[in-house]
């Protein structure tokens, strides 16, 4: 590698004596079919502009769209290198939240041209413009974060923990469960809270804080269908209420937008079956 | 802290995505229809049920129809539409998916 930087530096250096440019040369010639293939992948850099949302609550004014262009051949395929690359070169006054960059903690949840979605797991289009705005129809604390304590109460209210009225049968031991009840679980325990369903969802936009929204329901029914619970009634009871679960009209673009390939709008229709 | 936070944009940037168009439109539909019917209640209402075995009525509503451009194709493709999707509730919320 370093000899490839050295031969590079050679090509590009005009100055040099050809005599010592021929000494050179056939030092490095071994290496010469090598490094025919380099020159040829630096040619051309492929310019994309991302429109990104930017506030700034110490100076506030009318939140705007500023533009920034990359070049998409030094970037990482996915729209969180490229969120990297801009505040680590650009603007370092981008904020943004992230973390695991692998899909796994949710951190990253924001709409990626118009669709919900993880920074991390969403590659780039190649063409074109890119716009990046935070989850819809929240209240925003600065460019791309928005305050979620509103979601997380709406998880709490569910209670999402195990809840039992007889103690287990063997004391100190685990509480089992048949392979078949642990599969009626798959599709949703998976969930990482990061919102991209919730604020996603018109009905939720439009009453956040009385519909509890797919990601809460989800979790409701995960819940409801654990068999080592035994509270399911008063979970069933808890969510039976006009605004809680009754806001979902089926509209299904939670199932669109998880980056996890869940299907709330299913399994809110499982709840809503077992409330008949 | 007092500075009131924005909300982030949801209709204007939203991709309108086939699931959610849907819905939308049977609720549009719906309401359109239900503005027709209630309508036509109100006029029967004022003219009374004895309308109905005069034959020239219908004649009337046909012409008076055809005021508003294409109101009659408009008007059918909102009711089967709506029909569609309500068979299309039923089905799912009774049976799952």
């Amino acid at each position: 590698m370093a000899s490839g930087l050295v031969r590079r530096a050679i090509c590009r250096a005009p100055a040099l004596a050809p005599a010592s440019r021929a000494v050179i040369a056939r030092q490095h010639a071994s290496e010469a079919e090598a490094q025919q293939v380099e020159p040829k992948a630096r040619a051309d850099s492929k310019p994309k502009t991302f429109q990104i949302y930017r506030w700034n609550p110490d100076s506030p004014q009318k939140p705007e769209l500023a533009s920034y262009e990359i070049n998409l051949k030094e970037c990482g395929p996915m729209v969180l290198d490229a969120l990297i690359k801009i505040k680590n070169e650009m603007d370092p006054t981008l904020t943004f939240r992230r973390s695991c960059r692998e899909g796994i903690c949710g951190s990253c949840a924001m709409n990626i041209d118009g669709r919900n979605g993880l920074a991390c797991l969403t590659k780039i289009p190649s063409d074109g413009l890119t716009m990046i705005t935070p989850l819809p129809h929240m209240y925003v604390i600065k460019d791309l974060v928005v305050d979620m304590t509103n979601f997380y109460n709406q998880y709490k209210s569910i209670e999402p923990w195990l809840k039992r009225k007889s103690p287990p049968e063997e004391q100190g031991k685990e509480i089992r469960q048949s392979k078949e009840d642990r599969k009626k679980l798959d599709g949703m325990y998976e969930c990482i809270l990061c919102a991209c369903c919730s604020t996603s969802c018109p009905s939720y936009w439009w009453n956040p804080e009385s519909y509890l929204g797919p990601a809460a329901l989800l979790h409701a029914n995960r819940w409801i269908m654990d068999s080592r619970d035994e509270y399911t009634k008063e979970r069933l009871d808890a969510v039976n209420d006009e605004y809680k679960l009754y806001r979902c009209h089926t509209i299904l673009n939670c199932a669109k937008a998880c980056p996890k390939g869940l299907n709330p709008g299913m399994q809110i229709q499982n709840i809503k079956k077992l409330e008949l | 802290m007092n500075i009131l936070r924005p909300l982030s944009p949801h209709l204007p940037i939203y991709k309108p995505q086939l699931t959610s168009t849907f819905p939308i439109s049977n609720r549009i539909s719906g309401a359109f229809l239900t503005t027709i019917v209630f309508f036509f209640y109100l006029l029967c209402l004022k003219i009374g049920l004895i309308c109905f075995t005069y034959e020239n009525v219908y004649q009337i509503f046909f012409y008076s129809s055809k005021l508003i451009l294409i109101s009659v194709e408009i008007t059918a493709l909102a009711l089967l539409y709506h029909i569609t999707n309500g068979v299309r509730h039923l089905l799912t919320d009774f049976s799952g998916f």
